[in-house]
């Protein structure tokens, strides 16, 4: 009995452990060597570690930029960053455990589904399973839900979503792609289809965006961090120009507000760099085996891939859907605070990939002009499900963030506005 | 509905019928111009290559023709668009022999041509 009890408080809460054990069983199952299996569970037990660290940079840089926001403008700005949720999530909310094992069920799940029923597809972007497996144990915890109960109807509805997105695209990615060899593994597919369905409504017999020669000029995307950094920094010291000097000097103590700010917005990104390095070390032995077992027992399976699959296709509506999703998602930006939401800001990663795919999905709908138009309203949808799901998150906990990938919100809606009522029958 | 036996399922497609030789020997009159092309002719004429063996069902010479073509410009073209549908033959192949080595590799190259995407696309901004 103590031996137990100690194994459930000292090993399956540790969240590092857990994933490291989860990591582990993979290698085992893979038949790795000795040494492959100790370094990949250790690999990935840093990766947990790093990923908090991140976390921890990011949350102090978030709550310095939610507090002169306020103070500047009045209202809540939230940063979109899944990232920054994730890290919450599992450091701050302490639900690391919960999240590593429902990220295995939803491997289960994915699987079961794939091999017994007629859709067959194996969800592989390991990135997105993770944010998802973290809303879906944030928002069964929200729910009332525990232990094994919370893991096994997060497992369901994230296997659920990871089958059926890709099934959903999939008439929409088999025209862009003209065979059915692959399948779309992005958690933003709700907004890819509701940009088809608009583009093909206004865009008649547009040209297609592959037709233009489009002017260069938007390097600063070339790197992430860089391009994450063009946004946070100039939003930070503009922000904390409005919030004045007297409050930021709480904060910044002796150092001048402006420079403080300034550095915030490097903290964040720096936050973010080690979170996502952290991310990449905690998947690399995870995904690997996850997908090696899922397609040795669904041989037939069609992997669902992450976006860039569908950038060669059509890389000038890459490019359109980018500018045309961070148009609307500054309009976005400053028309739904008037209607009492919090203002989002714009997140240009999610711009970028979710915008560029969007794009695709506009183009080969209703071309140019429907990718334009279609594009906007994308923007207008990306910003807007954020907004409706962060008096959840803030009521969970989170500070100052919230979830970019739609079909992530989605699913937090669906825990929040149908399961938490029905569960609160019983 | 979703408890439906396993069924073995291929996409019907309506291709024209292909001359295996005829496409087999284009590739090779290929393989002897391209000595003497050199910058974006050879990229082209590897390209072509690939394309044929592709074509022809010669998978294996078709991935190194467009790897060597991918290692020397990387690039999202039909070329690039057919290796990426040649690992998913193999990575199914693997699959249904159960060779987890060659399943990896292949869901690897998978991987790396994803990186490729995005690179392309960053560098075309």
């Amino acid at each position: 009995m103590e031996v137990i009890n100690f194994i459930v408080d000292n090993i399956l809460t540790q969240a590092p452990i857990t994933i490291g054990l989860i990591a582990l069983l993979g290698l085992v199952l893979q038949r790795k060597s000795v040494g492959q299996t100790i370094s990949g569970t250790f690999k990935t037990i840093l990766g947990f570690m790093v990923l908090s660290a991140g976390s921890a940079v990011i949350v102090q840089a978030l709550t310095f930029f939610g507090a002169i926001f306020t103070k500047g403008y009045g209202m809540q700005g939230l940063v979109p960053s899944i990232e920054a949720i994730n890290g919450q999530a599992m450091n701050e909310l302490g639900l690391g455990s919960e999240i590593a094992l429902t990220l295995g069920a939803i491997f289960i799940v994915n699987i079961i589904i794939a091999r017994f029923t007629k859709w067959k597809y194996i969800f592989l972007t390991g990135q997105a399973l993770l944010w998802m497996s973290t809303i879906c144990a944030v928002f069964g915890y929200y729910c009332g839900l525990r232990g094994a109960a919370l893991i096994v109807v997060g497992g369901v509805v994230g296997g659920i979503f990871a089958v059926a997105m890709p099934a959903i695209a999939q008439p929409f990615v088999r025209k862009i792609t003209g065979n059915d060899d692959i399948a779309l593994g992005h958690f933003c597919t709700v907004g890819y289809v509701l940009t088809a369905l608009v583009s093909k409504l206004f865009g008649g017999k547009s040209k297609s965006t592959e037709e233009l020669n489009l002017p260069k000029g938007l390097e600063f995307l070339q790197d992430t961090y860089l391009s994450i950094g063009v946004v946070m920094i100039p939003l930070f010291i503009i922000t904390a120009f409005f919030a004045g000097p007297e409050f930021c000097a709480k904060y910044a103590g002796n150092t001048n507000y402006i420079v403080y700010a300034f550095l915030q917005a490097i903290q964040f990104v720096v936050g973010v760099y080690v979170l996502l390095a952290g991310v990449r070390l905690l998947l690399a032995e995870l995904v690997p085996a996850f997908r090696g077992i899922a397609m040795k027992i669904v041989p037939d399976a069609v992997p669902a891939l992450d976006c860039p699959v569908l950038f060669p296709y059509a890389p000038n509506a890459v490019i359109i859907g980018f500018v045309s999703t961070t148009i609307g998602s500054v309009i976005g930006m400053f028309l739904f605070p008037m209607f009492g939401l919090p203002m989002i800001l714009p997140g240009m990663m999610t711009n970028f990939f979710a915008g560029g795919c969007a794009g695709i999905f506009g183009n080969a709908a209703g071309g140019t002009r429907g990718a334009i138009i279609s594009g906007i309203i994308h923007g207008l949808f990306i910003t807007l499900l954020p907004a409706l799901l962060s008096p959840m998150l803030a009521d969970i906990g989170f500070i100052n963030a919230t979830c970019t990938d739609v079909d992530t919100i989605v699913c937090g809606l669906f825990y929040g506005w149908l399961l938490k009522p029905l569960l609160g029958l019983f | 509905m979703f408890f439906k036996k396993k069924t073995v399922s291929e996409t019907k497609t309506d291709e024209p019928a292909v001359n295996h030789d005829e496409l087999v020997e284009k590739a090779q009159q290929l393989i002897e111009e391209l000595a003497s092309k050199s910058g974006e002719a050879r990229i082209t004429c590897l390209d072509q290559i690939g394309l044929c063996f592709s074509d022809a069902k010669e998978y294996d010479q078709a991935i190194s023709y467009l790897e060597t073509s991918l290692n020397e410009k990387k690039a999202v073209s039909d070329g690039y668009r057919t290796l990426l549908k040649l690992y998913n033959i193999k990575r199914k192949e693997a699959a249904v022999m159960k060779d987890d080595e060659k399943l990896q590799y292949y869901l690897t190259k998978i991987d790396d041509m994803m990186r490729i995407s995005k690179e392309v696309m960053r560098s075309n901004l």
